[in-house]
């Protein structure tokens, strides 16, 4: 097997600073799964489609499983784990655990990736919006139905919250 | 599925990304967004010794700008970003069907790219597979064999598709590539940069790079995008029509219809609307030239994309006529009509 | 019993959300040991072919392997779900049988490695002719894929009751009509995944998504030649397994074996790929139907013959050539039956049980009444009504139904729906349809059929609950400590629980068997139970109280409506424990079946104590030129006895109803190649419905309050992903005026019936 020459890769993850080795052929979600042992940010699929494996490269979305982690060298990246500090829920969190938007919990960290960004955007989505932004995301287990009202509820007392 | 060995550069400046891509040649690959690289490559179907990411081109390549009586988008404009601009919107109503047709939300925010869309490759269910799938079948056209497995013993070339939303749309729009070497930048008319040929689909040459789409401002026209899957996102198209009208006193003064997923290129139909330069566009002229479409498209269309052929065959009419609708409509609002 | 309840019927959050939303749940790939290796896993890339040789010496050189397994390195005896269908070999010795089935597995010390040696075994292979459908899987010459099995028919399951002969002679309506569907599959988001550690004891403990870890255990137990009480299944979360993760795969068992000869951890990945291959997938069938009806539309006799598709080994053929069959059994009146099911081996991968049981045959019964019911001029509601299952009756195959409100959802659903106002006066393309079906409560599992629970407690009044039930993602975990908070008046966070771990707990059926509720539950409640009668025998004494006065609530033991004359639990563990008397409660419970019944050869008798009901109603439109279904709506009814937790119900059915119906009927299905290549293994091809194809979903209880389920709670969920799928038929063909026979939905098979349609009508009118 070709040897390949491992280059440095330095990032934020979830605000702390990491810097470590990586292959040019590794991708991040297997930084993130394989060397840096946070594995809430799954592989659901290895091509791009379901979803699972979303996280926050410098504030947008990107398919961890289709990003280089090279690609994402010298950039803030936010993973399900970053979500809330410690012990400390997100406000899409705690929407997730009170409206049932859980089940298998796999699809969840994508899930709330996508909640978090859009929620961030703070565009006062209606429900259409809510599922096109979700709508890159497989759950096989909710029929999207508690998510949808999970997102839309948080963004309902987000706007309260600023009112 | 892991990716195979290879290097990576990330360059700086366009000078240093282009002098890198002329040393390697074919043994370097352009890494824009990553969606169709990166899953092809874990496929084993990209091969490449170095990876040239173009992460640090990309506020210098993104953007939008009228610029004489074009809208020049850059290359890593992501499709949210250009599908959602106001001069997309206003202007070219169906570029922006086509963009947000793309993928899904959280896919089209950075790694979707516009210049990444236009240079996906073709794509068969025979072909974009693992490399465990393919084991054992005889290489097909695609991969430097002898074969195309879906056209049969018949097929004597690669029938991959086009199924890029916004090669379809761009080249009804008569849009040009801006491609840059180290030599220096030339454009390209979509209708050329799409060679047709499933094995090798663009005309880029080893040492370019798309830097831009320009795309041609007109008034008095309309364009619409109609693709047809059977999700509401992520779906490439399984049939799709991209039309583009222009009346002047309501009568076609100009009319582009092009097909896509059922050529290596996106397939452009003339003479299936000659007939309607001339005349007014009225519902029954469009519904001739969506029959005349679905004839002329018919031999292309062979059972390579895990969805019914015969089904794919008799959508050719419909997505065309309603592409043509709303071209139609959007295009007599645009001239007062 | 109080008909109040502090916990049971409340919209509570589940206990294990918390963890899955913070991303710390720990899945099986998400495991990780000192020292532990990759595995990898080569297969064959013939649909049926002979193993000639397997030369595996360049991988064992390769630096950085540390084991390479092929069928040689095992004892070659094949594996069965039941003794009489072992007919797979975990790692085959002689030959494979479908594209993809394992043929050697490597473990090395990174992926990377595992993979290259993979690609250094060479294997000699002879490709033999394959069957690739059930029809050249029958016809006379076909080549046999187990020898023992002519015609390649794996599993015949007959049962005839009642006189048909005399039901259609007596039919004043008798209609005959074929119902078809290809593969459908599970497409769990989490790809399988197994990792095995060997113990410093002679153990083995292994973690793999599942969905019975006793009967894995028991399987692995077996292969592996080890005793039951060394091979240690062991809990970790699990992304959904809708059936397809309950009989032993050869996986596990490599995994397993790799992990012995190394002696060090292994672990095993499946791409998207392999779990779409290499695991189950739902059977494709073949279903003909014949139904007598009398003039008001009474069901006299009806004649079944179901061909499924059941790829290359048996797994739980037997079970689910059945289940379609009895489901509907349990859900109609059938004064005269017979059902001919037949499994049919094929060279592709392996039919599974699968969530929807049978989109072909539910969907065929349910549409063939609308039929019926057309011709005789009656609204099809009206005929399910007259038809449908009421309590107190028995099935035909002899199982006393106790507790039913099937006839309760169809109305409920149809008051929700608006069935009256919609139904035949709907505009043009749009439509309105009806589903009903009924699931078992679990199934005779002979010594496996029960199971058992203990509640321990600690000085300071909390506890922890051990119960062998394990938790797939419907919420089972917070169903145990749902139940044992209420019977001891503890909040859900007083309660450890210790689960799914075969070491530490006592067999339980598994939740393929829809029973953790029925039965897990119920030996949850009686350990409960047991617990509180032990406090309240204490407490009694300290109080100078009776026993029968006495009320577990707020974490207080009191005489009722005196809640000042009482202590805290944690006061009563102490007193107990100065009495030297650890208050440890049991309970098991298992089900009333009849042990006797068998699938194939004995299907008479009680088949499960009590049976859920379900009825959905669907309303969609057709777009009459690309023949595009649309779910406008889905109203989704079940009577699973009491909802012990509204909020994770609905979550069951609204999944449900998307798994089983808006992606099940409309855009799921496998397609092949014509050698056996699966074309669309992967979710780009595989088209699960996404957030924009769903509808809006409403959920309609109904409760019967069963009279063994605890607290009355029967299964819940696979009542409503059943009848989804055959509302959205039914609703579809009303929506254009005709009937599709195939599914699913697509929009080719919708245009096709549009056309037919067109042309019946052309010709009716020249």
């Amino acid at each position: 097997m070709p040897e390949q020459e491992r280059m440095v890769f330095r990032a934020e993850i979830n605000g702390d600073e990491v810097e470590i080795l990586v292959r040019p052929n590794q991708t991040l979600l297997e930084v993130l799964r394989d060397e840096l042992d946070l594995t809430g940010t799954k592989e659901g699929c290895g091509e791009g489609v379901c979803g699972a494996c979303t996280v926050l490269v410098d504030g947008r979305p990107r398919r961890a499983c289709l990003t280089l982690a090279l690609e994402a060298d010298g950039s803030r990246v936010l993973t399900v784990e970053g979500l809330a500090p410690g012990r400390e829920l997100s406000p899409e969190q705690r929407a997730f655990i009170e409206h049932g938007a859980i089940q298998c919990g796999f699809c969840t960290p994508g899930m709330l990736i996508a909640a978090h960004d859009l929620l961030r955007r703070g565009t006062h989505p209606d429900e259409a919006a809510v599922r096109r932004q979700i709508a890159g995301h497989v759950c096989r287990c909710t029929g999207y139905a508690k998510i949808v009202e999970a997102i839309a509820a948080a963004a309902r007392d987000q706007e309260a919250d600023h009112a | 599925m892991s990716l195979p060995s290879f290097s990576y550069l990330a360059p700086t400046s366009l000078d240093e990304a282009l002098a890198a891509k002329a040393r390697l040649g074919e043994a370097g690959r352009w890494l824009a967004g990553g969606t169709d690289l990166v899953v092809r490559a874990k496929q084993g179907l990209a091969p490449c010794r170095t990876v040239i990411s173009l992460r640090h081109l990309a506020r210098e390549l993104s953007g939008l700008r009228p610029e004489d009586h074009e809208l020049v988008i850059g290359a890593m404009t992501p499709l949210k970003e250009a599908g959602q601009h106001p001069l997309v919107r206003e202007h070219l109503p169906g570029l922006a069907e086509a963009l947000a047709a793309i993928g899904a939300e959280t896919l089209q925010q950075r790694v979707g790219t516009v210049g990444g869309n236009l240079a996906a490759d073709t794509r068969c269910v025979y072909y974009n597979q693992s490399p465990f799938w393919r084991t054992g079948m005889a290489p097909c056209f695609k991969l430097g064999g002898e074969v195309c497995h879906p056209g049969g013993a018949a097929a004597e070339r690669c029938r991959s598709v086009c199924q890029s939303d916004g090669a379809v749309m761009l080249t009804a729009l008569e849009a040009e590539v801006e491609l840059a070497g180290p030599e220096g930048t030339r454009r390209l008319g979509l209708e050329e940069f799409y060679t047709g040929k499933g094995e090798a689909p663009l005309a880029l040459e080893p040492h370019e790079l798309i830097t831009a789409v320009r795309v041609p401002l007109r008034s008095g026209e309309g364009s619409a995008y109609h693709k047809l899957a059977w999700r509401g996102a992520i779906d490439y198209p399984l049939v799709s029509a991209a039309a583009v009208v222009a009346l002047e006193a309501g009568r076609v003064s100009r009319v582009r219809v092009v097909l896509g997923a059922v050529f290596a290129a996106p397939l452009m139909l003339k003479d299936a609307v000659a007939p309607m330069l001339g005349a007014e566009p009225e519902p029954e002229a469009i519904r001739a030239a969506a029959r005349r479409a679905g004839s002329h498209a018919e031999p292309f269309i062979i059972d390579n994309l895990a969805a019914p052929t015969a089904w794919r065959r008799q959508m050719v009419p419909v997505v065309v006529e309603r592409a043509l609708s709303r071209a139609v409509a959007r295009a007599r609002e645009a001239s007062g009509a | 019993m109080p008909e109040s309840f502090r916990l049971i019927g409340k919209r509570l959050p589940r206990i294990d959300s918390e963890a899955k939303a913070r991303g710390r749940a720990v899945f099986a790939a998400d495991l990780r040991f000192p020292r532990m290796l990759h595995a990898k896993v080569l297969r064959s890339p013939y649909a049926h072919a002979r193993i000639k040789r397997i030369d595996t010496s360049a991988a064992r050189r390769l630096p950085g392997v540390k084991a390479v397994i092929t069928g040689a390195d095992t004892a070659g005896v094949k594996w069965g779900v039941f003794r009489y269908t072992r007919d797979q070999q975990l790692l085959p010795t002689d030959k494979v049988r479908y594209l993809g089935e394992e043929v050697a597995a490597v473990a090395a010390e990174t992926p990377e490695i595992a993979q290259e040696a993979i690609s250094l075994i060479k294997v000699d292979y002879e490709p033999l002719p394959a069957v690739l459908d059930i029809w050249s899987a029958m016809a006379p010459d076909a080549p046999l894929l187990h020898e023992d099995h002519p015609g390649n028919v794996n599993v015949h399951v007959a049962i005839e009751v009642g006189d048909l002969e005399q039901g259609f002679r007596d039919s004043y309506l008798v209609r005959e009509d074929t119902f078809t569907a290809p593969e459908d599959s599970y497409f769990m988001t989490e790809p399988y995944a197994a990792v095995a550690r060997p113990g410093m004891d002679g153990s083995l403990e292994v973690w793999m998504p599942n969905a019975a870890p006793h009967q894995k255990a028991k399987a692995l137990a077996n292969a592996l030649q080890m005793p039951l009480h060394k091979v240690i299944v062991r809990k970790c979360y699990i992304g959904g397994a809708f059936g397809g993760r309950s009989d032993v795969f050869p996986a596990e068992f490599m995994v397993c074996l790799l992990a012995l000869r190394t002696d060090r951890p292994v672990r095993l990945v499946y791409t998207r790929e392999e779990n779409s291959l290499a695991t189950r997938k739902g059977h494709g069938m073949y279903v003909t139907i014949k139904t007598g009806v009398d003039r008001q539309g009474h069901v006299l006799a009806r004649d079944i013959t179901c061909y499924l598709d059941g790829g290359a080994y048996s797994s739980t053929g037997p079970i689910a050539t059945s289940v379609p069959f009895l489901c509907h059994e349990q859900c109609y009146r059938l004064p005269a039956v017979r059902f001919n099911g037949y499994r049919i081996y094929t060279n592709k991968p392996i039919g599974g049980m699968y969530r929807v049981h049978g989109r072909a045959f539910a969907s065929g019964i349910d549409l063939q009444l609308d039929l019926l019911a057309q011709e005789l001029g009656l609204d099809p509601l009206e005929m399910r009504l007259r038809n449908a299952r009421r309590p107190g009756e028995t099935t035909p195959t002899g199982s006393y139904v106790q507790s039913c409100g099937l006839r309760e959802c169809i109305r409920a659903a149809a008051d929700k729906a608006g069935w009256k106002d919609k139904y035949g006066k709907l505009p043009p393309w749009r439509g309105i349809g009806l589903g009903t079906n009924s699931v078992q409560t679990g199934f005779p599992l002979g010594i496996r059929g029960g199971s058992a629970a203990t509640i321990k407690f600690n000085e300071d009044g909390g506890a922890t609950l051990i119960s062998g039930v394990v938790d797939n993602g419907q919420g089972n975990d917070n169903m145990l400590v749902q139940i044992a908070a209420e019977v001891l008046g503890l909040e859900p966070g007083d309660i450890q629980l210790v689960s799914a771990d075969t070491e530490a707990t006592s067999n339980d059926p598994g939740a393929y068997s829809m029973q953790s509720t029925f039965t897990g539950g119920q030996a949850v409640k009686l350990a409960a139970e047991d617990a509180r009668r032990q406090l309240f025998e204490v407490a009694a004494e300290e109080l100078e109280a009776h026993l029968d006065d006495l009320v577990a609530a707020e974490r207080k033991i009191f005489v009722a409506g005196a809640p000042d004359h009482g202590l805290p639990i944690h006061k009563v563990i102490r007193l107990a424990l100065l009495k030297g008397k650890a208050v440890v409660g049991r309970g098991s419970f298992a089900p009333k079946v009849d042990h006797r019944r068998e699938w194939m050869k004995n299907p008479q008798g009680q088949l499960s104590e009590t049976f859920s009901f379900g009825a959905t109603i669907a309303e969609v439109e057709v777009d009459p030129q690309t023949g595009r279904v649309r779910v406008l709506n889905l109203v989704l009814s079940q009577d699973c006895g009491r909802v012990l937790n509204p909020l994770v119900v609905e979550g069951q059915w609204e999944g449900g109803a998307t798994m089983g119906g808006t992606g099940g009927m409309i855009t799921e299905e496998h397609l092949w190649s014509a050698d056996g290549r699966c074309l669309n293994p992967t979710f780009l091809d595989y088209r699960v419905p996404l957030a924009v194809d769903v509808p809006p979903m409403q959920c309609v209880f109904v409760d019967t309050v069963d009279p063994t389920g605890p607290f009355g709670a029967k299964e819940a969920g696979m009542s409503v992903a059943m009848s989804a799928a055959q509302a959205i038929a039914a609703a579809v063909a009303d929506a254009i005026g005709w009937p599709v026979f195939e599914y699913p939905l697509t929009p080719d098979r919708v245009l096709k019936a549009i056309r037919e349609k067109q042309e019946h009508e052309r010709k009716a009118s020249a």
